[in-house]
């Protein structure tokens, strides 16, 4: 693999077979390449199989066709729904993926405490998930994955289960936090303004089974302004492509 | 290396139940342990005083009951937990499942004679089939808690890098502590079921059989007798099981 890619998707199919049923299609011959420190979004419909293509990307699931290169072993990801441990507190949630990989006790503190003051946890870290909010714990969902100084972070419609106003906030946070890290970024999303507002370039998947439709680059400069007539038309272009 | 790391995972292990029972502080532990012993004991105590009767073998036979109850608690709750994480899920859980449900059927009572012959009438037999009684409420809670488990935090664990023993460790079972709790209430109250009957079909020691040489005799002790099981039970009740409750109510989201 060339050294500036950090991921490769080679012609990657992908059915899940229930008894009794037809197999049944989610994936078709999707391939793209993602380049070191990029944030690359994927935008299509609803159930349309994104999704999937991430949990084949963390090896989660095995490709019924197709491969996937990886270029890191340091991966992290954030859930849709949190999926943030109810039983661990803020700080050990935080803590939990470097306890895993064995990082003593007191560096695994110094690193917590960075990464509750990075995503705005401060004075949170003694509470349960069950006493937060969703943004709030979204938040978690996100320290937890910086803890772990990922190279590749994979994003499973973050912000989707979040109201307007948080998500918009978190949105800016995540972005602060990707300057300064330049980590690799993949998200998967249905918000076509979330795509263009964040990200470097935008794979458009169709409905089932999602096959790429078009990867288009984003040049507009950032901070982005989402009123601008360059971002509308951006807009306007994915949007209908989606609906077409 | 492999000495160091087995080290590592005893502290670990310690540490990991010794956060789960901080709900007792250090001093209210001790008078929850103390209750429990010295709340029966001076109950039948001060009875017997006042009602002039002996209870040296009451005590005696409340306290050889539950032993026998803790030791086949420990071993179930110990088997429960590991045949569910290692055998409970997943598709060796769809062979296993409907297998313990099989042995689940089976009335244990009918399973005396055999444990008989196997042991005889020993404390190890009454052991062992107060065991295959209490085993199964629990192994099934977790089974349950297992299987209907979010995908989410399954993915979540094995991405952070619970893999092995220290998926067990960090996530199988803090996942299912609330269904050990709820499975240990109902295993516990099924297993003073299970003490007392193999102590009065079986056995010639132990408050079931005290109980049922004293329906014969002497009908003071018989209602003495009872009295202390129940406040025994109810505080046990009480102390143990209400706060390791109310505890567990924190992990449901």
């Amino acid at each position: 693999m060339q050294s500036d890619l950090i991921l490769k998707v080679n012609d990657l199919s992908h059915s899940f077979s229930e008894e009794n049923k037809k197999d049944f299609e989610v994936l078709k011959n999707i391939s793209f390449n993602v380049k070191k420190g990029e944030f690359l979004s994927v935008v299509g419909p609803s159930g349309g199989g994104k999704s999937t293509l991430l949990r084949i990307i963390t090896g989660l699931i095995k490709p019924t066709h197709g491969s996937i290169e990886v270029n890191t072993n340091k991966m992290a990801m954030v859930f849709q729904n949190f999926a943030v441990f109810p039983w661990l507190t803020v700080h050990d949630n935080i803590g939990f993926g470097l306890k895993m990989a064995g990082v003593s006790k007191k560096e695994r503190k110094a690193i917590i405490a960075e990464k509750i003051k990075e995503v705005g946890l401060t004075g949170f870290d003694k509470k349960y998930p069950k006493e937060l909010s969703g943004g709030m714990r979204q938040r978690v969902g996100l320290a937890r994955a910086l803890a772990v100084n990922p190279e590749l972070l994979i994003m499973d419609e973050p912000f989707s289960s979040l109201d307007t106003f948080t998500a918009e906030k978190l949105r800016a946070d995540l972005l602060a936090i990707w300057y300064k890290y330049k980590m690799t970024i993949v998200m998967v999303t249905h918000l076509v303004e979330e795509a263009i507002q964040m990200s470097d370039r935008i794979i458009i998947v169709s409905r089932r089974p999602a096959s790429v439709k078009q990867i288009l680059d984003v040049n507009l400069d950032r901070p982005r302004n989402n009123r601008s007539e360059s971002f509308f038309s951006l807009l306007d272009n994915i949007t209908s492509q989606i609906e077409s | 290396m492999f000495v160091q790391s087995k080290k590592v995972y005893y502290t670990l292990i310690v540490a990991h139940f010794s956060h789960n029972f901080k709900i007792y502080k250090k001093w209210t532990h001790v008078l929850i342990v103390f209750c429990i012993i010295i709340l029966p004991i001076a109950f039948i105590l001060l009875a017997g005083q006042i009602s002039q009767i002996s209870t040296h073998a009451l005590i005696i036979g409340l306290g050889l009951s539950a032993y026998r109850l803790l030791a086949a608690y420990i071993i179930s709750l110990v088997v429960g937990i590991l045949l569910a994480v290692i055998l409970g899920h997943g598709k060796l859980g769809d062979f296993f499942v409907p297998v313990f449900d099989l042995f689940q059927n089976l009335p244990s009572f009918a399973l005396i004679p055999v444990f008989v012959i196997l042991f005889g009438y020993t404390n190890k037999m009454a052991i062992l089939f107060i065991a295959s009684s209490v085993l199964w409420p629990i192994l099934f809670s977790i089974l349950s808690a297992l299987r209907t488990a979010k995908t989410d935090y399954n993915e979540a664990a094995t991405i952070f890098g619970a893999t092995g023993l220290k998926r067990i460790l960090y996530y199988l079972i803090p996942l299912s502590f609330p269904a050990i709790i709820t499975g240990s209430i109902v295993g516990i109250s099924i297993g003073w079921e299970a003490v007392i009957g193999i102590e009065i079909i079986g056995l010639s020691n132990g408050i079931g059989s005290f109980l049922n040489t004293a329906a014969q005799s002497d009908k003071q002790l018989l209602i003495l007798g009872t009295v202390t099981l129940l406040l025994l039970v109810f505080s046990i009740n009480r102390l143990v099981w209400m706060p390791l409750l109310k505890k567990s109510q924190l992990y449901a989201e």
